[in-house]
């Protein structure tokens, strides 16, 4: 019964994401859920030199991982409801990994939090004044993903602790704001 | 003139031997001599078949396995074939196939693994958390898709940004593996949808794959035409329509914008879209 609720909720966001992949389809980074770029780089760290990717191929992967944060995200949500908390935290969405399946994922994301909290509690937060990113990262030989100004966007955008702020202001302007904040860094 | 005439009857029999196989071995089992003779033949026919099939596949599975792990692959040993009689040659030639497939198997898990063990070991050398190969804010955007997603720990955009890559690389590895059993190089659409239908934990996308099938066959024209809105939005119309947008995300659109947008222009838009989608091939 409540699977059946839940089916007939994915099917909207089905209906949504529909139109973001038809835009997709098109190949305008812009509109895009993730930028194709990052998405691309990603699949070519592991398959040979000599593979190639279909067109086609991108855009399922990049449906699958728009479908995948959604997906998990729900069962998130739905936990920390369940025990009456207003802010979905970290260990809900670990707990979604198991509950779905995903559980190969559990220990590298509970590593990775762990390391998350420790680089912040060092002085990563920005309330610290954060030292300014390395150069080079073991992650990009070529350079730093970022550019400056969306490295500035980046930071403007992603509060510290919790969405207070952005959830507190009205949906409409806050929406607005946000879309146009992205575009023009874009 | 024994001899003589053991020649001359093995040259009577050999004709049916090549024409039938089961009336060979019928034959050779009335006369040992002939039974000699037979052996080369079942030599021949499986001579020809052992040096094409380790070659294609043992380079690329090595390959990939080298990018996964910087282990070396095992070599395959395979056990020479001797047939010691007529009878035994089908039976050894399915166990090798067998061999084969259980081998391949054996190589994919180990890659899965290594994949896995790599990852752990990356995310515990992790120094830099600021500089995540997928953007935060769009990954925080999809998060906020969901009505019912109040606040969200400052933490999570960071660790989706994660597990969404660790997502990617996975279902890419396993379609590059599905790749490989067809012996090509371009991984295509294909591969994915065929690692979502036989993989338990992606279940959850299947509707993906059947949407794009339903919209291709033409069935969907109904859910098009219905989605018009929300592509309309994002095709950068003015920015007025965007408090629409937000109200449409939960409800159907009403009648009257419906037919602001007919179905020709929806046809001309998609066509326009698969073109550019075939010409994306690398």
């Amino acid at each position: 019964m409540a699977g059946n609720k839940k089916r007939g909720g994915r099917n909207m966001d089905q209906v949504k994401k529909a139109a973001v992949r038809s835009d997709g389809v098109g190949g305008s980074a812009t509109n895009a859920e993730l930028p194709m770029a990052n998405l691309v780089r990603l699949i070519k760290k592991v398959l040979p030199g000599k593979a190639k990717i279909g067109g086609a191929a991108k855009g399922l992967t990049h449906d699958c991982a728009v479908e995948f944060v959604g997906f998990v995200g729900d069962e998130a949500s739905e936990k920390a409801k369940a025990e009456h908390r207003r802010t979905v935290a970290p260990e809900d969405y670990l707990g979604s990994f198991g509950d779905l399946g995903f559980d190969r994922y559990v220990d590298p994301m509970d590593a990775y939090i762990h390391g998350y909290r420790e680089f912040e509690r060092a002085g990563g937060n920005r309330r610290v004044a954060p030292p300014p990113p390395a150069a080079a990262t073991p992650l990009t030989p070529g350079g730093p993903t970022f550019t400056d100004a969306e490295l500035q966007f980046l930071r403007s955008v992603i509060p510290s602790r919790s969405d207070d702020e952005y959830s507190g202001s009205s949906p409409a302007i806050g929406g607005y704001g946000y879309g146009y904040g992205y575009g023009k860094n874009m | 003139m024994e001899s003589k005439s053991a020649y001359g009857g093995a040259i009577g029999v050999w004709t049916p031997m090549r024409e039938s196989w089961g009336s060979a071995s019928a034959v050779t089992s009335a006369r040992p001599f002939v039974t000699n003779n037979v052996i080369p033949a079942i030599w021949s026919r499986i001579a020809p078949s052992l040096p094409p099939s380790p070659l294609p596949r043992r380079p690329r599975s090595a390959l990939a396995h080298c990018r996964a792990s910087p282990a070396s692959v095992s070599p395959s040993a395979r056990a020479s074939p001797t047939p010691p009689s007529p009878r035994s040659p089908p039976h050894q030639h399915q166990q090798h196939a067998i061999q084969q497939v259980q081998q391949l198997q054996q190589q994919q898990k180990e890659q899965l693994q290594a994949f896995w063990a790599d990852q752990m070991a990356e995310v515990e050398q992790m120094t830099e958390f600021k500089l995540p190969n997928l953007p935060l804010a769009r990954i925080k955007k999809i998060m906020k898709a969901d009505e019912d997603v109040k606040m969200i720990a400052g933490e999570a955009p960071a660790l989706f940004a994660k597990a969404c890559e660790m997502f990617i690389l996975d279902m890419t590895l396993r379609s590059w593996q599905h790749t490989e059993e067809g012996r090509r190089r371009t991984l295509q659409r294909s591969d994915v949808e065929a690692v979502i239908k036989k993989t338990d934990i992606f279940d959850f996308l299947v509707d993906i794959i059947t949407d794009d099938k339903m919209k291709d066959d033409g069935m969907g024209s109904q859910a098009a035409s219905m989605v018009s809105p929300y592509t309309s939005g994002g095709m950068g119309f003015s920015f007025d329509l965007y408090p629409n947008q937000h109200h449409l995300a939960y409800m159907w659109p009403p009648q009257e914008q419906q037919e602001q947008w007919p179905p020709q222009e929806q046809q001309e838009q998609k066509q326009k879209q698969d073109s550019d989608g075939g010409g994306q091939d690398e």
